[in-house]
């Protein structure tokens, strides 16, 4: 159903409190589901923990083959035995066509997503009895392919709402329109999301009320991700445990290995909670029991690497902007870790600081605040975002597909400049082994960037050179092109030779 | 960042969930007008568990662990460490702890004031570096069970008072009523509903009438039921009884892991390292029997000592809600003999049968009931939303928020009827709970205080309609019994009716000789917002001869 129709149904029904429009924040580490409170005119975060009053649940999944069962959520990591499949970390794999091996066979990720998304808003209902649900928006990275949003549309209409109203925002979007809502007046507005998989954050210029933006800087840092904290933790406490069962890190089981790996997570919020002291654990899972102590310094060494990451990450974003015209929103729950609210009120003014407890709430909240705009719950600005920092065009290469040419994608049109495509390999066709670089408008006419080729090559037979090809942007319309030859087996073996060549879009 | 933007007319107060396993503090953010759960080391839900160890420093002195830390420190440190105090509560003997083989003693309202007074201290913490607030909570609101004793009301309130709360604000208030304020807040429609308040030491039922007069809704408890000795802790005995019975085939049940005087080659200090573990460990499997058919349990090594006992066993959901108990595991003989051959069907059955109790405290039927909220961890058991489900012919809502957060963030709201009284809100109107009454010759009850009255902001205060007489001649004294009674009065009740409870008694002495029925005495009853009962009595023919007592100072 469009927008239009649901709105003329909305009003023709007189939905009430019981009828939900979902804000869905599915992430790769904890998703979030929040709804649009028509008597409060507010969003509000559903707690679907399952009682364990956090309102982010691990997007995880336990898939236990005897019973064909799946256990959802925070029990998930909590009933990990190294025997039944433990599935996380699936979110990112969106897209891809990939298969997970459950344990009795393999099942497609976006099968599993919608498993996970249906278990998800079953828990929502499950507080509220006479909800109706009654459509679902989900936020999307403004950075995912086509295929990965493609795939979100069909996880969540697998998990039985397929006739539901399904929309998809860019989590910039949901940002804004949870900003506008709740009056965060800015001039320059930065907003940082301390994920799972990085550190992402842009700065944007906030024209008449939201109604025009534009995108001053935006930028991504994968290693200020908090999975590395997880992973810290978790290298610890195995070192601990490795050292008392006199063991090794590298043999441990899988039953051992899941052991910890659910001691870690139990353990990571007071670890990390305990005010600069040191913390005695407890290793209750093994037999004899023992304890350690985590020393307060030892927690400290995770987080400084972090804390100087953001600290040149923010200067970078900021470039030649004073910071005393900025607001900034915080999202992503590792924003939830003392240390890091901490390192952002020393570099930022707490008055400029936007940081509310739940910081991994803000996306969902802001995508069922979005809904409500749309539906003219709520005012509406018009939300128009300029990208300076974004690809206007396709980059890509002709390759022949069943006999005809088409246009192969490397870098799609609306990506980041930050983004740095994956490294493609390509076997040319032609008798110099050179690569044409294409690009492809929004209207679809295709023109020629350049030529990278070697510039002295030992003469190979037509086929047999395979190339590694690097595009990395340097400006909107700049990119440095790399080439690597990586020969062709053992009869034509790799020279080595690289080639860098700086080509602009006329 | 939300902060509390106004100064408070009344100081500031923290919404407390003193729980028999866990607790939870929250606050009223009147920046966004919302009760705000105040995260502790890390987490919104804190274990309530204390572990006592030598101070590094001085030898003579214990420092203390709290929280998750302490709770896991009980499977190695079982003798030092207190867990479920709450059910401590109201008793008098002294709670034993053994510190590097040095014995200690506390009283129960010590070691809660312990806790809370680490709650204090870390609410302090997070509200001056993180809601940016000076200074510190000076007040509280602390939820106990409705069906809680004086004697248990009071030792709370003590305990909070030696935590370092203000003696003159800290309130009691009832745990259903504090969770319904937290759903009623969003709330536009008039409703009765029932609070379904399972937790892990106490369930309560509670009926309430929510009204929404100038578009606040205004709360008001029509009648509670509840038993203080039934909670999630009882429902981990069942696990616990089912890992036993697998422990004595596997050990011929020569081992007797709950007499820890038994020479069974079993030290005393492993029993206790063994009731801890099977604690924990039916309490795990307690929850993911909330959302798998099955569960495993291993503890291999169980003990080592005389021999090594691995236990590897699976329970499924059916077991589990069939089992029925055999073994004592350490209870008194008469808490025992409740719980004796009951299975998690039969302990959900007599919340059923509280809640019976409750509507007809009330003169309802279940069919007047428009709405039901579950509330406290144990009611995430698939088996009550069920049976719930069945019993009223619709599903039960579980809280917005969180069914272990929803009584704490009502707390908070409370905080700030007290901190705000002239700010809009919820309000709740304090009623009281059983008719109050005495005993009169002839076992007869008479009703001073009936159910359902208001209790003004200054405290309810009612003189009994009758003035008491001697019965014979020439009695120095006077007896005065108070009962309450927990089920709807007949038409002459008397005091050995069902749900008749004998909460105090003592004598006005003093009075003058003469025939029977010449002597007269005046009874007062006063009720406060806590719904604790103050009991006056004065001789109407000797000025000054006067008896004035709180219940709870006669148990």
């Amino acid at each position: 159903m469009s927008w239009k129709k649901y709105r003329e149904h909305f009003k023709l029904h007189r939905m009430d409190e019981d009828h939900f429009v979902l804000g869905l924040d599915f992430g790769n580490a904890t998703s979030a589901i929040a709804y649009f409170d028509v008597i409060r005119e507010n969003a509000e975060i559903l707690d679907i923990s399952g009682g364990y009053g956090k309102p982010a649940a691990p997007t995880a999944l336990q898939y236990i083959a005897a019973s064909k069962e799946w256990i959802f959520g925070e029990y998930a990591i909590l009933n990990a035995n190294g025997q039944d499949s433990l599935l996380t970390g699936f979110a990112e794999n969106l897209g891809g066509g990939a298969y997970l091996d459950i344990g009795d066979g393999n099942r497609s990720v976006v099968d599993i997503a919608a498993i996970y998304i249906e278990e998800l808003i079953a828990n929502c209902r499950s507080i509220n009895p006479k909800a109706v649900v009654s459509g679902i928006v989900a936020v999307v990275p403004d950075f995912v392919a086509s295929e990965a949003k493609t795939a979100l549309s069909a996880a969540v209409a697998k998990a039985g709402y397929e006739n539901l109203l399904i929309d998809l925002v860019e989590e910039r979007q949901a940002v804004f329109a949870f900003c506008h809502h709740n009056k965060i007046a800015a001039n320059k507005l930065m907003w940082l999301d301390f994920g799972d998989r990085g550190l992402r954050g842009g700065l944007y210029e906030i024209k008449d009320d939201y109604n025009t933006i534009e995108c001053l800087a935006a930028d991504f840092n994968e290693e200020l991700g908090s999975a590395f904290i997880d992973r810290e933790i978790y290298n610890l406490l195995a070192g601990f445990y490795c050292r008392t069962q006199k063991t090794q890190l590298d043999e441990l089981s899988k039953t051992e290995q899941e052991q910890i790996l659910t001691f870690a997570y139990g353990h990571k919020d007071v670890l990390l909670n305990n005010d600069g002291k040191d913390t005695r654990i407890y290793y209750n899972f093994v037999y004899p029991p023992f304890s350690e102590v985590v020393s307060a310094s030892r927690i400290a060494g995770m987080a400084w690497a972090w804390e100087n990451g953001l600290e040149d990450f923010v200067n970078r974003l900021l470039g030649n902007h004073f910071t005393d015209d900025i607001t900034v929103i915080c999202t992503g729950g590792g924003f939830e870790m003392p240390w890091a609210k901490k390192k952002i009120a020393q570099i930022f003014d707490t008055k400029q600081l936007y940081l509310q407890k739940n910081p991994k709430g803000i996306l969902a909240q802001g995508a069922t605040l979005y809904a409500a705009q749309k539906l003219e719950l709520l005012r509406s600005p018009k939300f128009e975002i300029a990208d300076g920092h974004k690809t206007q065009v396709d980059i890509g290469i002709s390759i022949t597909q069943g006999g005809k040419q088409r246009f192969y994608a490397i870098i799609e049109r609306g990506s980041w400049l930050w983004q740095k495509p994956k490294t493609t390999y390509i076997i040319p066709t032609g008798e110099n082994a050179e690569i044409e670089l294409l690009t492809r408008d929004e209207t679809g006419r295709i023109s020629p960037l350049g030529i990278a080729k070697f510039k002295s090559m030992p003469k190979r037979p037509q086929g047999t050179t395979r190339i590694a090809l690097d595009l990395e942007p340097t400006d909107n319309d700049r990119y440095t092109v790399k080439i690597k030859d990586l020969g062709f087996g053992e009869i034509y073996p790799a020279t080595g030779l690289v080639e860098r060549f700086d080509m602009r879009i006329v | 960042m939300g902060t509390l933007g106004l100064d408070m007319e009344r100081g500031l107060y923290l919404g407390i969930d003193f729980g028999t396993t866990n607790s939870v503090v929250s606050i009223y953010n009147y920046k966004d007008g919302v009760a705000q759960t105040i995260p502790l080391d890390g987490s919104n839900i804190f274990p309530t568990a204390v572990q006592f160890e030598t101070d590094p420093e001085d030898e003579n002195k214990l420092s203390r662990i709290f929280g998750v830390q302490a709770k896991e420190a009980a499977v190695i440190y079982p003798l030092s460490t207190v867990l479920s105090i709450k059910r401590y509560l109201g008793q008098d003997e002294k709670i034993p702890v053994v510190v590097d083989d040095k014995e200690f003693s506390f009283a129960p309202e010590q070691i809660a004031a312990e806790i809370l007074g680490y709650l204090k201290q870390r609410a302090d913490q997070y509200a001056q570096d993180e809601l940016n607030i000076d200074g510190e909570f000076s007040g509280c609101v602390i939820t106990v069970p409705a069906n809680s004793t004086d004697k248990q009301k009071s030792m709370t309130k003590q305990a909070a008072i030696l935590a370092g709360f203000d003696p003159n604000s800290v309130y009691l208030r009832l745990e259903p009523a504090a969770a319904a304020i937290s759903y009623a807040v969003n709330e536009t429609k008039d409703k009765t509903v029932l609070v379904y308040d399972f937790g892990g030491g106490t369930f309560d039922a509670a009926i309430l009438k929510i009204e929404n007069n100038d578009d606040e809704p205004n709360i008001s408890i029509v009648s509670t039921f509840g038993d203080n000795d039934l909670g999630g802790n009882d429902i981990d005995k069942i696990i616990i009884d089912m890992i036993l019975e697998e422990f004595k085939k596997l050990t011929d049940g020569e081992i007797d892991l709950y007499n820890e005087d038994a020479d069974d080659g079993v030290s005393k200090r492993q029993k206790k390292v063994a009731q801890v573990r099977l604690q924990q460990v039916a309490n795990q499997a307690k929850e993911r029997l909330s959302q798998s058919k099955s569960t495993k349990i291993v503890l291999a090594p169980f003990i080592q000592e005389p021999k090594i006992i691995n236990i590897n066993m699976e329970i499924t959901l059916e077991d589990f809600e069939n089992y029925k108990r055999q073994n004592g595991q350490g209870d008194n003989p008469d808490l025992f003999e409740k719980f004796k051959d009951k299975s998690l069907t039969d302990l959900v059955d007599a919340t059923l049968a509280c809640i019976d109790k409750c509507l007809e405290a009330g003169k309802l039927a279940a069919s007047d009931i428009d709405e039901i909220f579950l509330v406290g961890g144990s009611s995430s058991i698939p088996l009550v939303t069920t049976k719930i489900a069945e019993k009223f012919g619709k599903e039960p809502f579980k809280s917005k928020i969180s069914p272990a957060l929803s009584i704490s963030q009502g707390a908070a709201y409370y905080c700030n009827m007290i901190m705000m009284p002239t700010v809009k809100g919820p309000t709740v109107q304090e009623v009281t709970i059983h008719p109050l009454g005495l005993e009169l010759a002839g076992r007869r009850f008479m009703e001073i205080v009936a159910a359902g009255i208001v209790i003004p902001r200054e405290g309810l205060v009612i003189e009994a309609k009758e003035l008491l007489t001697t019965n014979h001649d020439n009695v120095p004294s006077m007896a005065i019994i108070v009962y309450e009674s927990t089920e709807a009065l007949d038409e002459n009740p008397l005091v050995s009716a069902a749900g008749m409870k004998r909460l105090a008694g003592t004598s006005l002495r003093g009075i003058p000789q003469a025939p029977k029925g010449k002597e007269k005495v005046k009874v007062i009853f006063t009720v406060g917002q806590d719904n604790m009962l103050k009991v006056t009595a004065k001789s109407t023919s000797v000025d000054g001869l006067v008896t004035e007592l709180s219940v709870d100072d006669l148990y």
